[in-house]
Order: C-alpha cells, then sequence, then structure tokens
C-alpha cells in the first residue's frame, strides 16, 4: 500500500473515533441540560399552581370571616349608637348584643364557626361555650395582640387548634376587629377545612387542565383516596391501584417517574409527574408530562452537530490527502535516486523545492543525502588513486627481487670467506688462553703473599690496644693515689688542729702554773715543754703539708705525661690501622687482580666457544643468503599476482559514474 | 704507749742543759703574755691573764660601741669580748680566739689573732711608753724582747673606756 493512502487512511480513522467521542460527549451534555431545564420548568409550574391554589382559598376564608366580624361591628356600633344617644343604657346595649350574637343570625359560622367578644386583656367576654374565661395565655393571643397593636386595629390571623375531644389539631382562621368606645375585640373564627364547600372548585380547573401545555400535556388533582377530582377525562374515577399515585399520597410533594400506557394493548412510555399538596382542600395537584416529548429541543441539536462532524470529518480528510501526495512525491524522488545510486551511478543528487521556509525534514534528509554522496565519491576517487599507485608499486617490488636475488647470490660468496678468516682468529685466542691461566696462578701467589703480612698488621693493632689498657690503668691508679693524698691532708690539718689546741691548753697551763706561784713552778716547766712539743708538732705537720703538696704536684705531673703517652699511642693505634687499612687495600687489590685475570681467563674461554659457534652461526647465514635468493625469486612471482589483483580492483571502480557526463549535466538532479 | 710523768720530764731536764729555763731567785722577772692582733703584737701581764680559749661562739650585743663584740660563754659565766683592733683602728678582726682576763668584777676578754708566747723578763726591760698620741692611754709601757718593743695594754683603761660610752 502506498504510504499517502496509509496516511489518508490513518489519519481518517484517528479523525473518526476523536470527531465521535466529541459529538457523544455534546449529544449527552446538551440531552442532560434541556431535561434539567424541562423538569425544572415543570417543577416551578406545579409549585406556582399549587401556591396559587392556597391562596385563592386564604382569601375566599378571609372574606368570609371579614363580613362576619365587620357585620357584628355594625351591630356594636348601633346599640353604642343607641347608648350614647341616651336611648338606652350601657348594661341593656350590652345584653342586646350578647343575645344577637349568642342567639342571632350571625351567631355562627359555617358547621362550628362563631362569633366572640373579648377584651383586650384577653377576657372572653361574650363567648357561646366559655365566656369568663382568659386566653391571654394561650398560643394564638401573641397574633391577636399583634393585629391589636397594628394601625387600623384589624386583621386575619391562622392557628392550629386541637380540641380536648380531638385526637389531632386543625387549622383554625380568625378575622379580628377592635372596637375601641367599648374596649371589644371582636373575634370570627371556623376551622379552615369547613369552608371547602365555599370554594368552588372550576374556579381553578382550567387553569390545572391547562398548566400542562407548556410540555403538550395537562394537570390534574386526585384527593388523597386517589379519587381524581380534576381530569380531562378521568373525573371520579379512582387511580388508587396504580403504585405511583399511592407514592404521591404518601410523600405528598415531589415528583415521580413511571410507565404509562393508554388504554388496553397501548405501547408503554416514561412519563414524569411533579406533585403538590394543598392542605385546606386535601387536593394533590399534579402535572405529568410524556418523558419523549421534554427531550423534543435536542433533535435539531442533534441534527447539527452531526452535520458539523461530517463536514469537518470531509475536510480534514481531503487535507490530510494533500498532504500525504506531498510526502509521497519526496519519498518517490528519493526512491528514483537511490534505484540509480545501486547501479553505480552517483552522479544524481536530491534538490528540494519551494523556498527555504518551506522546507521539511525530508528536505533535510536530502541535504544530508547529497553530503554523504558527495564524501562517498571522493571516497571511491580516492581509492582509485591508491590502486593506481599500488600498482605502480608492485611494478617496483617485482624489479626489485629480481635485483635481491642476484646480490644474495655475491653475498652467499662472501660469507664464506669470513669463514676462513674466523677460523684463523680462534686458533689465535685459543693460544692467548694458555697465557691468561700462567698470569692466573702467579696472582693467587701475590694475594696469599698479602695475607700473611695483612695478618701480623692485626697483631700489631692488638699489641697497642692491650697498651693502651694499661696505660689507662696506670693513670686511674695515679687518680686514685692523689685522691688518698687528700686524705692524708685531711689527717694531717686534724693533727694540726689538735697541736695547736694543745698549744693553748699548754699555754693555759703555763699562766695557771704560774698564778700558782712557787708551788706550780715545776708544772709550770712541764706546761712549757708541752707548748714547745706542740710547737714542734705543728713544726713537723707543716713539714709533712709542704711533702704531701710536692707529691700532688709530682701526681699531676704524671698524670699530665700518662696523658700525653695515652695521645702518643692514639696516633700510633691510628698509625696501625692506617697501615691496616693499607694492607687491606692492597689485599682487596690482590684479589680483584686474581678475580679478573680467573674472569679474563673465563672470558677467553667462552670467547672461544663463542667463536665457535659463531663460526657454525655463519655458515648457517651462508645457507640462509642461499635461500634468501630462492626466497628474492619468489617474490618476484608474487608480485605478478598482486598486479593481476589490482588490475580486478581497477575494473571495479571502473563501474562507478563519478563525474557526469558534459550533456547529462543539467537533467541528472531530482 | 709509755706514759711519761710529770717527775721523768723534769729530770730529764735538769740533765739537760737547758737555756730557757733559768731559776734565777737574785734577779727579778716579770711574765708577760705576749699575743698578736693581725699584723700587730701587744702584750699583757702574766698575772691578769686567767687563761686563752678558742672556737667559742660570740653573741652579738645590741646597743653597744662597735668595738664590744658581743658575749661568750666560758663555764656558765659571760664575759664580754673586746676587738682592740676595732678599738684602735676601726676595724673588725676576724679571729676565734680570745684572752680571759682574771678575777674582775667585770669579766671581759679579748679577741686575739694569734698567742706568740709566755716570757719572762727582767724588770730593767720594762720602759715607759715615750710617744704621745690617741691611743698612748691603753699602754701602761712597753718591754722589749728580742730586740722589739712590745706594748704593755693598759686593761683598766680599757674598762674606763666601756664604762663612759655605755654609761
Amino acid at each position: 500500500m502506498k504510504s499517502s493512502k496509509k496516511l489518508f487512511y490513518i489519519f481518517g480513522g484517528v479523525a473518526l473515533v476523536i470527531f465521535g467521542c466529541i459529538a457523544t460527549f455534546v449529544y449527552s451534555f446538551s440531552k442532560s441540560m434541556v431535561l434539567s431545564i424541562q423538569e425544572h420548568n415543570i417543577e416551578s409550574v406545579s409549585t406556582l399552581l399549587t401556591g396559587s391554589i392556597n391562596s385563592m382559598i386564604n382569601s375566599s376564608v378571609k372574606n368570609s370571616l371579614k363580613h362576619s366580624a365587620e357585620n357584628t361591628e355594625e351591630l356594636v356600633q348601633y346599640y353604642y349608637s343607641k347608648y350614647t344617644s341616651g336611648d338606652m343604657s350601657k348594661d341593656a346595649a350590652v345584653g342586646f348584643i350578647r343575645d344577637l350574637i349568642l342567639y342571632g343570625p350571625y351567631s355562627k359560622i359555617g358547621e362550628t364557626g362563631y362569633v366572640a367578644i373579648l377584651k383586650s386583656n384577653g377576657l372572653l367576654f361574650i363567648h357561646p361555650k366559655s365566656e369568663g374565661v382568659n386566653v391571654s395565655k394561650a398560643s394564638f393571643w401573641k397574633d391577636v395582640e399583634g393585629v391589636l397593636n397594628s394601625d387600623d386595629k384589624e386583621g386575619y390571623i391562622e392557628y392550629e387548634w386541637k380540641n380536648k375531644d380531638e385526637k389531632e389539631s386543625r387549622t383554625k382562621s380568625g378575622y379580628i376587629v377592635y372596637f375601641e368606645p367599648w374596649d371589644m375585640v371582636i373575634w370570627a373564627s371556623a376551622y379552615k377545612s369547613e369552608f371547602i364547600d365555599l370554594v368552588d372548585k372550576n374556579d381553578f380547573r382550567d387553569d390545572i387542565l391547562h398548566a400542562g401545555d407548556p410540555f403538550d400535556s395537562y394537570g390534574y388533582v386526585i384527593d388523597s383516596t386517589g379519587m381524581f377530582v380534576i381530569h380531562p377525562e378521568k373525573e371520579g374515577v379512582s387511580a388508587a391501584q396504580n403504585s405511583f399515585v399511592q407514592e404521591m399520597i404518601q410523600n405528598k410533594k415531589g415528583y415521580v417517574k413511571y410507565m404509562w400506557s393508554n388504554g388496553e394493548g397501548g405501547k408503554p412510555y416514561k412519563k414524569i409527574a411533579y406533585y403538590g399538596y394543598v392542605k385546606s382542600l386535601d387536593w394533590i395537584v399534579v402535572i405529568s408530562a410524556d418523558y419523549k416529548k421534554l427531550l423534543e429541543p435536542v433533535i435539531p441539536l442533534t441534527i447539527s452537530i452531526g452535520a458539523g462532524l461530517f463536514i469537518a470529518l470531509f475536510v480534514f480528510l481531503f487535507v490530510s490527502n494533500i498532504i500525504g501526495k506531498i510526502i509521497a512525491k519526496k519519498i518517490n524522488r528519493f526512491n528514483t535516486i537511490f534505484t540509480k545510486a545501486g547501479t553505480g551511478d552517483l552522479t544524481l543528487e536530491y534538490r528540494a523545492t519551494g523556498s527555504l521556509k518551506m522546507q521539511d525534514e525530508i528536505d533535510e534528509m536530502g541535504a544530508v543525502f547529497n553530503s554523504f554522496i558527495g564524501d562517498y565519491k571522493g571516497i571511491l576517487i580516492k581509492l582509485r588513486e591508491i590502486t593506481d599507485t599500488v600498482v605502480e608499486l608492485i611494478q617496483a617490488l617485482s624489479s626489485s627481487s629480481q635485483e635481491t636475488s642476484s646480490t644474495a647470490n655475491q653475498q652467499a660468496a662472501a660469507v664464506k670467506e669470513i669463514v676462513s678468516t674466523m677460523e684463523d682468529v680462534d686458533a689465535l685466542t685459543r693460544s692467548i688462553e694458555k697465557k691468561v691461566i700462567e698470569i692466573t696462578r702467579i696472582s693467587e701467589d701475590t694475594q696469599s703473599t698479602v695475607q700473611n703480612g695483612f695478618g701480623i698488621v692485626k697483631n700489631s693493632m692488638i699489641k697497642m690496644d692491650e697498651i693502651n689498657i694499661a696505660n689507662k690503668t696506670t693513670i686511674d691508679g695515679i687518680r686514685l693515689l692523689s685522691e688518698r693524698i687528700d686524705n692524708i691532708w685531711d689527717i694531717v690539718n686534724m693533727i694540726n688542729g689538735i697541736a695547736d689546741q694543745t698549744k693553748i691548753i699548754a699555754f693555759n697551763a703555763e699562766l695557771e702554773a704560774s698564778a700558782a706561784g712557787e708551788a706550780g713552778k715545776n708544772f709550770q716547766i712541764v706546761a712549757t715543754e708541752i707548748r714547745r712539743l706542740a710547737d714542734s708538732t705543728v713544726h713537723s705537720t707543716n713539714e709533712i703539708k709542704e711533702k704531701i703538696t710536692e707529691i700532688q704536684k709530682s701526681s699531676d705531673r704524671l698524670i699530665l705525661t700518662s696523658e700525653d703517652g695515652t695521645e702518643k699511642i692514639k696516633e700510633g693505634n691510628l698509625l696501625t690501622e692506617n697501615i691496616n687499612n693499607l694492607f687491606q687495600d692492597i689485599l682487596n687489590s690482590a684479589e680483584v687482580s686474581t678475580d679478573s685475570t680467573k674472569n679474563v681467563s673465563k672470558s677467553i674461554a667462552q670467547q672461544v666457544v663463542t667463536f665457535e659457534q659463531t663460526l657454525i652461526a655463519i655458515k648457517q647465514i651462508s645457507g640462509g643468503v642461499d635461500n634468501i635468493a630462492v626466497a628474492a625469486r619468489e617474490t618476484a612471482g608474487a608480485s605478478d599476482n598482486l598486479r593481476g589483483v589490482s588490475e580486478s580492483i581497477e575494473s571495479i571502480l571502473s563501474t562507478y559514474t563519478l563525474e557526469e557526463s558534459k550533456e547529462e549535466s543539467n537533467s541528472e538532479t531530482y | 704507749m709509755k706514759l711519761i710523768n710529770n717527775r721523768e720530764i723534769v729530770e730529764k731536764l735538769e740533765k739537760d742543759d737547758s737555756k730557757n729555763i733559768v731559776v734565777d731567785t737574785t734577779v727579778k722577772t716579770l711574765k708577760f703574755v705576749i699575743f698578736e692582733v693581725d699584723d700587730k703584737t701587744y702584750s699583757l701581764p702574766g698575772e691578769i691573764v686567767q687563761e686563752i680559749v678558742l672556737d667559742l661562739p660570740i653573741y652579738y650585743l645590741p646597743f653597744v660601741p662597735p668595738y664590744i663584740r658581743g658575749l661568750i660563754n666560758r663555764h656558765g659565766q659571760p664575759y664580754t669580748v673586746v676587738d682592740i683592733k676595732t678599738l684602735f683602728e676601726k676595724k673588725e678582726l676576724s679571729a676565734r680566739r680570745f684572752i680571759i682576763i682574771r678575777n674582775r668584777e667585770d669579766k671581759i676578754s679579748l679577741l686575739i689573732s694569734e698567742i706568740s708566747k709566755i716570757i719572762n723578763i727582767e724588770e730593767s726591760s720594762v720602759s715607759k711608753i715615750t710617744s704621745e698620741n690617741n691611743t698612748s692611754d691603753y699602754f701602761l709601757n712597753s718591754i722589749a724582747v728580742n730586740g722589739e718593743d712590745i706594748p704593755v695594754l693598759n686593761i683598766e683603761q680599757i674598762l674606763r673606756k666601756i664604762n663612759s660610752d655605755i654609761s
């Protein structure tokens, strides 16, 4: 299937679904709106009708009671004028009024209604049953006071009243006129239900029957037994057997939907009825309508929507068809270009029509395609050039392979000459090897001699260390001696102190002896001798001190000399250490020399082996060069084969038309 | 150790021809104690010197002249210590030897550097002090020992000086 047709069907299908959904939504919305408006209208008419009936009844009751009350007021007025004119006393006048009200022609209204006179404080002044009772506490009295306080002191009231022997309360109506000179409230009252007979239902008949006209229907009235009170055809017939009628009787106000058929075998159809209750007449006023007729305004709307959708769908499909054809035309252009490119003709280009602003994605794709084909053409041209170069190179390779072959032959001869020279060198190397082994032996002898010398130096170092230790011990001994001499110094000082004290004691003894006179003469001699002894002791100790000082000085000098000796020993030690290091270096050198000669010997042995291996390798090379000559000849053959392959590639490339011929250059653009 | 008693020593000495001890009853001799205060040499008559002591602690006295260095305790008795170097030269003597003066109510001692000797000299060797200066009152006279004149201290005058300074 062509792409334009595909587009047409896809767009058409989608548009049909979208427009169908929109139409369904608009129809449903409009229908529900119309139905809602129509139902609201019926309900309004029903409510209006019920309200107007109620107000008419109220008006009738009010007028009737007002008439009775105003008649009674005229009566009171009459007797009041008699009293004011002096024709009768007030009691007589009131007595006449009482008789006329209780027993006169205006005393009764309907079956149970009556006229009464009250005082403004609520006292029943003239009353057929309860005279003398005060009713100011009754619930309706507030309404009465409202009337008495009004400007014209006259008005209508309604209130719920239940007599003692009754089960339910009933609506009672009253009309009040106040006669001020005698403070009389004239009250005409009756139960409202007793006025049904006063109401003429024909006053409402036409209004009810025609209330359904706007909906092509009618109104009717049933009472609480289900009897048709007002109906175009079935007045006096009971409809109580119908469930919707029972629902109306029960609910009194609302709406009901039901199925209805006219007569026997009639096709049932849906109806809706709105109803309201007029309590005073016990009427249920109903306005019913055919449900289908309510929806009649929707029909022209449905037709309009359908027609509009059809036209929109047609226009949409027409436009999408045109667009599809435009797109298909561009794709067909591509198709032609690709077909030609498949046969190797790369000269065609895609050209966009129309102005730059009108160009779409396909035109952009055309531009990209043109660029791609341009690049592809460039690559093919480059490939053709490369192939030409490869052919040239292969030819060169072929000739160079032949040259290689001849050169390889020459090299084979040269390598054979090298082999004979290498054999001469090998003999020479073996002679060197023997000499080196001799040098190695001499080097080992030198090493053992140096090691002996090194041992002697080490012994010398050990002896030097021993001297150093002995010297340190001597210095320590001298220091210890010095400390001991210090102790002797202390002892000498102590002896000196004792001698000093002894001298003092000797002085004292001498003084005592002299004080004793002749008796102490001998003692004086002894004391003098002791003093002299003490002096001699001090003198001796001073000599000891001098000797000790001399010993200390000698000791210090000895320590200094010993320390100097230590320094000398250290220098000798350092010297020996240097000799030791020198011997170590000589030993290392001897070892290195031995190792080196060993290594040289080993290297020469390896060299001999290597020469042998090299000789073998060169012989192999000689064989290899022969092989190269053979391989070069094979390469020349392969070059010929490659040339054949290159020519095949060239023939493939020649199938592509990469440049336009001059005659076609103007017509090959799509 | 063999103990030597005084008798043996006397006998030994009598045998020996000692020059120092000559007991001559015909010539009247006087005994002097010769001592040193730093580089000066003084003497005191032997009879007024009770004893020589050393190394006693001096207890300092407040409100006294500087030449009174304090008190020493000798057998429970307090002795005033007089520094004659301070008295004569206004310089303190650094020493711990004392000459205790005998049998006086005012118990005093002199601070000295060293005791030199005790000598007996003939009366003829005692001569008057000839020079007059401000310290000459403190000397009774002088004695000639080995050709050197040694002044003899006047203790009474020193005591008078103390009494006048303290009162």
